[in-house]
């Protein structure tokens, strides 16, 4: 029950979107064959046969993530998650996961500023168990919440925000990019984990108001993925599902992307090693222009060993350990993170100097990326890798239901795939040296250090 | 073999389905729980066809055809524990270098074309094995497999590159100490196995990384990497005799001793006593007294706990029976573990436990990290559950749960080509048959009851565990006391025979600190 790892929503995006520029025996392979349909109370419902193993993989997305919560109850989204694991009138507290593990079932959820899924998987047997519990917690999660279960998963949860970030090297830096990068008020300034205090007030009756706000068919969808027989999965969601009351699609306007003015920095302290510097920029949202070049720059800059900051920060300039930059794509706009651990000094002085030595050579590597954008080797080298990180996740059930949603939640059809492929075909030189110049801008970013904390005595 | 244990598992299944619905009839428009019914697929373990080629390299072909994609691993039958005293972490380093310039290719040119094929190549060391994987394109399969030949065959082990990668290491190895997951693992594998050389972490330590040359690296990469100490394991759509004229051409150059195993040995932990297997029997080691083991981490959040039990040998008989009873002691998310740390104790994201069953010798480790104030009664949920767990008797329906756990781990373990790989990998690094692990999970699908019961009593015994604590010194000397004076933890039960040694405090890496001069804060 983390939070999603964005990073890797993008990888089987961006191998999806590489096979189409691939020769023709991939063509047919590309696609999951899907069946879609919605029921009369507005789910919609994907349907993928896969008869290699006897098993079968439920996913469900529920169209919120910590973007929708209320002001004051930052973290709330994924407490709510938690709290779907409770129990309801017909499964007893604690039984939802004794019944799944009891017969081999296993099931996990993930929330994300954008979205919450859940998703189970186990022998073929289970199906009609999985929908059950699903559509059980869709239908009367919030009439059988009490505090002490709230109690329990805030517990949790604080726990998981120590465990994940507090205790944890560098953790504390993504708790603080967000309220640096967005404006108070924008559903994106506070961090999905949220804040202690913030968990600490939510009550019973917030559980109530979200499940009615957001937990209800039309803002959901179904997907199924493995062995099983169509008609008779179409039978048990429309037992289970069908009888839950239709309620209105909630219709969001989205904010303006914000901007930075100049160069904002911060400095932070850790109990770290290696100093660190982390430069953020906006960029494109999820699947719009713009976003797919920057997951090809993203690979061009760091994208292992022969990448152009790795060499010239590691190998020739011998100032880095390591870096790495990622296109961290959500729907109301991303962030472009490029992140270089620097080899560490004699003392704050020495580490500031070679952070400063690390920042005037990214400058310049991203100032040349921006003049001739990437090259054509680099073009291929990043479609043959995404496409084999594609085919690994098709191997698996679960990716392949996820992957269905995703794409009905984005593109507003579970077989967008094609659509996703080409984005990346259209990647040129130019491209790329545009939406670099448009991104990368040099007075328009977050420039954020740690440093390790001052030592008192010699502990090596 | 399988099929019989899924009819046992379903009429289990039934029964205890069938009571959960009785102690709630009355209830008002309660909805029915369905039931499952047995799972009736048979699990097939698709066993690898072996052949070896003229250079004495074994090959354990699995076929795959469900993506257009090739994985292979070569497992190679050393490990961190043949590193020679004062270079621990000498094997991993050595790895380390092969891709760092090989044939014709400069490090930089190397790792620019495996990119470029869309390939991803990784190097690891372990304790009894270690492995290069290779996942690649089946359409560059070929000029893939010249790379890897390139890497085993013509390694450059070039100062330039030396230079480079033992400074990355270092600095790793400083990163490794502000993670106290990390530093809970190299402190108590240090103090559990003592002198054996299972002691050390695979990249050793800062002081004997700093020791090593690149002429030692070179020497063991020639020790390790000879054909007869290696197995490929692969997996693919292939035709046999075309993969075997393919790697022929490849490996054809590749010389080495004939293939050879150490010594096989059963060890004592913590003593550091090895003995020969001819000589005496795999037997249960004599008993370790009660240990507790401080590494400070002064204002952590949390505190993680790490706690040693014996273990057993990979190919001790009682692993399958021990397997299924960790799935219920810390093994799944409704294990007895996380369920009361985590769900009733709310004092952490998660707590469990896992097997360590190497060649010679293995241990058992649960482990959680709970918040800093939660000291106290981490430690005393861990000794309950501990203390429970070795009295044998397990609950209704726990043995079914991890049957069927353990069941669909491996029916989802065939969905990939690298968890079709991992199968088999440890059968090869130990030189056991292919066959081996049909056995072990036909084993595992027949244990009963009484053959958990009588491994548990043995293996969950908290009066011969050692206890790592990593956090803030000031939080866990004061939760020791508090244990220590009121024989319990706020918030949790009088603890009936606890007993707690005293603690004794080490450095990041596993050496004795004073203990009365810890870092003020």
């Amino acid at each position: 029950m983390s939070e999603q790892n964005k990073a890797s929503i993008r990888v089987a995006a961006v191998l999806a979107a590489l096979i189409v520029a691939l020769p023709g025996s991939f063509a047919a392979a590309q696609k999951i064959a899907f069946e879609r349909y919605t029921l009369d109370n507005g789910l919609t419902v994907i349907l993928h046969e896969d008869h290699r193993l006897p098993r079968v993989a439920v996913n469900l997305w529920y169209y919120v993530g910590s973007k929708d919560e209320p002001k004051g109850r930052s973290g709330f989204a994924h407490l709510f998650e938690h709290l779907m694991f409770m129990g309801t009138k017909n499964v007893p507290i604690g039984q939802f996961d004794n019944i799944m593990e009891g017969a081999g079932g296993s099931n996990n959820a993930t929330t994300s500023s954008d979205r919450t899924n859940y998703f189970e998987s186990g022998p073929r047997e289970l199906l009609e168990l999985f929908l059950f519990l699903e559509a059980d917690r869709m239908t009367g999660l919030s009439r059988a919440m009490t505090l002490e279960k709230l109690d329990t998963q805030r517990g949790v949860v604080r726990n998981e925000r120590r465990q994940s970030y507090e205790n944890r090297p560098y953790g504390q830096l993504w708790l603080e990019i967000p309220a640096l990068i967005y404006p108070a008020g924008h559903p994106y300034h506070h961090p999905v984990i949220g804040s202690h205090t913030d968990l600490e007030n939510a009550a019973v009756s917030d559980v109530i108001d979200f499940f009615d706000g957001f937990y209800f068919p039309a803002n959901a969808s179904l997907a199924i993925a493995g062995d099983f027989d169509p008609g008779e999965a179409r039978a048990l969601v429309k037992k289970y599902f069908g009888a839950i009351p239709r309620r209105e699609k909630i219709t969001r306007g989205k904010p303006p992307l914000p901007t930075i003015e100049g160069t904002l920095r911060k400095t932070l302290t850790d109990a770290v090693e290696l100093p660190l510097a982390c430069f953020v920029w906006h960029s494109p949202a999820f699947y719009s222009e713009g976003d797919a070049d920057m997951d090809i720059i993203a690979d061009a800059l760091a994208g292992g060993k022969s990448s152009r900051l790795y060499r010239r920060l590691v190998y020739d300039k011998k100032l880095a350990q390591d870096v790495s930059a990622y296109q961290s794509s959500s729907l109301l706009g991303s962030k472009f993170i490029i992140q270089v651990f620097a080899l560490p000094g004699a003392g704050t002085k020495e580490n500031l100097a070679r952070l400063g030595a690390i920042e005037r050579e990214v400058d310049a590597v991203v100032a040349e990326l921006q003049e001739d954008g990437v090259t054509g080797r680099e073009i291929g080298r990043a479609r043959n890798s995404t496409e084999s990180a594609f085919w690994s996740d098709l191997e698996s059930l679960e990716e392949k239901a996820d992957l269905l949603n995703r794409y009905l939640f984005h593109f507003g059809n579970p077989g967008a795939i094609e659509r996703d492929l080409g984005r990346y075909a259209k990647i040129t030189a130019g491209s790329t040296s545009a939406w670099a110049k448009k991104v990368l801008k040099p007075n328009g970013r977050l420039i954020l250090h740690v440093l390790p904390e001052e030592k008192k005595g010699g502990q090596p | 073999m399988m099929a019989a244990a899924r009819r046992t598992l379903a009429g289990a299944l039934l029964l205890a389905v069938a009571a959960l619905f009785a102690g709630c009839a009355g209830g008002q428009g309660r909805v029915a729980i369905p039931t499952p019914k047995a799972s009736s697929a048979p699990v097939s373990l698709p066993e690898p066809e072996t052949f070896r080629l003229s250079s004495g390299l074994a090959v354990w072909l699995l076929h795959s055809d469900h993506v257009p994609v090739v994985a292979a691993s070569l497992i190679v039958r050393s490990g961190s524990s043949s590193d020679p005293e004062g270079k621990e972490g000498l094997l991993s380093l050595a790895m380390d270098m092969m891709d760092e310039g090989a044939g014709e290719k400069s490090a930089l040119e190397f790792a620019d074309e495996i990119q470029f094929l869309g390939a991803s190549l990784g190097l690891s060391t372990g304790k009894d094995y270690s492995s290069i994987d290779l996942q690649v394109l089946r359409r560059n399969f070929g000029t893939a497999l010249e790379l890897f030949s390139d890497i085993l065959l013509r390694p450059a082990f070039s100062e330039k590159e030396w230079e480079r990668v033992k400074r990355l290491s270092l600095n790793s190895l400083k990163q490794r100490g502000e993670r106290p997951t990390s530093v809970a693992r190299v402190v108590g594998d240090r103090l559990y196995y003592g002198k054996h050389p299972y002691a050390h972490p695979e990249d050793g330590y800062s002081s004997t990384v700093q020791n090593i040359s690149l002429e030692d690296a070179r020497s063991a990469y020639s020790a390790a990497l000879s054909p007869g100490n290696c197995v490929l394991l692969i997996t693919g759509d292939f035709e046999p005799a075309a993969l075997r004229r393919e790697l022929e051409k490849h490996f054809a150059g590749w010389k080495g001793p004939p293939a050879r195993l150490p010594e096989k040995a059963i060890h004592s932990p913590g003593a550091g006593r090895l003995a020969r297997v001819g000589q005496h029997q795999a037997q249960d080691s004599p008993k370790e007294p009660l240990r507790l083991a401080v590494v400070d981490k002064p204002g952590a959040a949390q505190t993680v706990i790490r706690i040693y039990l014996q273990g057993k040998r990979y190919e001790s008989s009682r692993v399958p029976a021990l397997t299924l009873a960790n799935t219920i002691f810390g093994g799944t998310f409704t294990s007895r573990l996380n369920s009361n740390l985590r769900e009733e104790k709310k004092i952490t994201y998660g707590a469990s436990s896992g097997l360590a069953s190497r060649r010679v010798w293995g241990h058992l480790v649960a482990t959680s990290s709970v918040e800093s104030g939660a000291t106290a009664l981490g430690i005393s949920e861990f000794f309950r559950e501990l203390q429970a767990m070795g009295k044998g008797s397990l609950r209704k329906g726990e043995l079914r749960k991890a049957a069927s756990t353990q069941r669909s781990r491996l029916i989802e373990n065939l969905e990939t080509q690298t968890g079709l790989l991992g199968i088999y990998s440890t059968a090869a690094a130990l030189n056991l048959e292919p066959t081996e692990r049909r056995d072990f999970y036909a084993a595992m699908a027949a244990a009963d009851e009484k053959s958990l019961e009588s491994i548990s009593k043995q293996i969950y015994r908290w009066e011969n565990a050692m206890i790592v604590l990593v956090g803030d010194r000031g939080v866990i000397d004061k939760a020791l006391e508090e244990l220590r004076e009121n024989g319990r933890a706020q918030g949790g039960l009088p603890l009936k025979g606890f007993q707690l040694p005293a603690a004794r405090y080490f450095s990041r890496e596993g050496l004795p600190e004073a203990a009365a001069t810890g870092p003020d804060k």
